[in-house]
């Protein structure tokens, strides 16, 4: 067991040579001029305590405030192939079962047709015009 | 010369100048090895002695005696070393709390530092303790300081100072064996 007084009572640190007799005249030139002696560290550490947190609020303004891509440029950037990919693995209807799910009778079709023209802009000409152009 | 006779040339405006002077020579060493000893790096402790000058200079005006002058400037070191550490702790980016492990590498790496191996080990040893009570142990056991002068400084009872200090020595040849 080691005790404190087994430890011989020595200074480890050094201090760079003349330094005490340059220290006097340090302290006097700062004593007149008024100045700080680390003008540099001051430096670092007013940018550490203000330019950080101005740069994290400017970066974090930057992702809030960008506006979304449109759902073209989206689309621009996925490749054709992989959209014929994935519309062949999951568009699939079967007939069958759109028909199953689907039992209107003829007189709710009809109800339904008429709402969906009656909702319709267009006068009976244009429509026509344009299913016939549609047809060619 | 006597503290009364450095301050008389210091007050008087044809003298102050080599007043400070003398009192810079005469205590700059106690107050280096004061700060050293507690913020280990020598560039800080060179800023924080600087320092402690500029102010004794700015306030020696306001200097009563009915404390001794040693009193007056070792506790005006004493607290830029308490104040100085306490920044350090909250600039740390990583903890708030520890400067300890960060100390503790400056004394394997540092070339200002040297001595063998269980010296650094009662340095890092050190470094465990809370700051007021490494400031206790720093005074007593390096500087042979009395209890009651130490008590002055810190303005702590000896009673309160003796507690620290013999739990300070067990706490570091603990360290020192583990």
């Amino acid at each position: 067991m080691r005790k404190l007084e087994d430890i011989p009572k020595k200074s480890i640190f050094k201090v760079p040579e003349g330094y005490f007799d340059q220290l006097p005249i340090t302290v006097q030139a700062r004593m007149v001029s008024g100045s700080r002696r680390s003008p540099v560290k001051t430096a670092m550490s007013f940018s550490l305590k203000y330019a950080l947190p101005v740069a994290a609020l400017i970066v974090a303004g930057i992702f809030w405030f960008r506006p979304e891509p449109s759902l073209e440029n989206q689309l621009e950037d996925i490749d054709t192939e992989q959209i014929a990919l994935y519309l062949e693995s999951t568009d699939r209807v079967d007939l069958e079962e759109v028909h199953e799910t689907i039992d209107w009778t003829s007189s709710e079709i009809d109800d339904l047709e008429d709402a969906v023209y009656s909702n319709m802009d267009y006068p009976n000409e244009d429509l026509l015009e344009e299913l016939d152009l549609e047809n060619l | 010369m006597e503290d009364s006779e450095l301050l008389s040339k210091i007050r008087n405006p044809d003298t102050r100048n080599y007043g400070i002077n003398l009192l810079v020579r005469a205590y700059q060493q106690r107050v280096y090895w004061h700060v050293r000893k507690m913020v280990i790096d020598h560039d800080d402790a060179d800023d924080i002695t600087q320092e402690v000058f500029i102010k004794i200079h700015n306030a020696i005006d306001r200097f009563r005696e009915d404390a001794r002058l040693f009193t007056w400037i070792y506790r005006i070191a004493t607290n830029e070393c308490l104040n100085f550490l306490n920044k350090k702790r909250k600039r740390s980016f990583f903890s708030v709390e520890d400067i300890e492990p960060e100390l503790s590498a400056r004394i394997d790496n540092s070339p200002d530092i040297d001595g063998d191996e269980i010296q650094r080990k009662l340095q890092k040893a050190l470094l465990k303790l809370p700051d007021k009570q490494r400031l206790v142990f720093n005074m007593k056991y390096f500087e042979d300081m009395p209890y009651e002068q130490i008590a002055e400084i810190t303005s702590t009872s000896v009673g309160a100072l003796k507690a620290s200090y013999h739990h300070a020595v067990k706490k570091i040849e603990d360290f020192i064996n583990e």
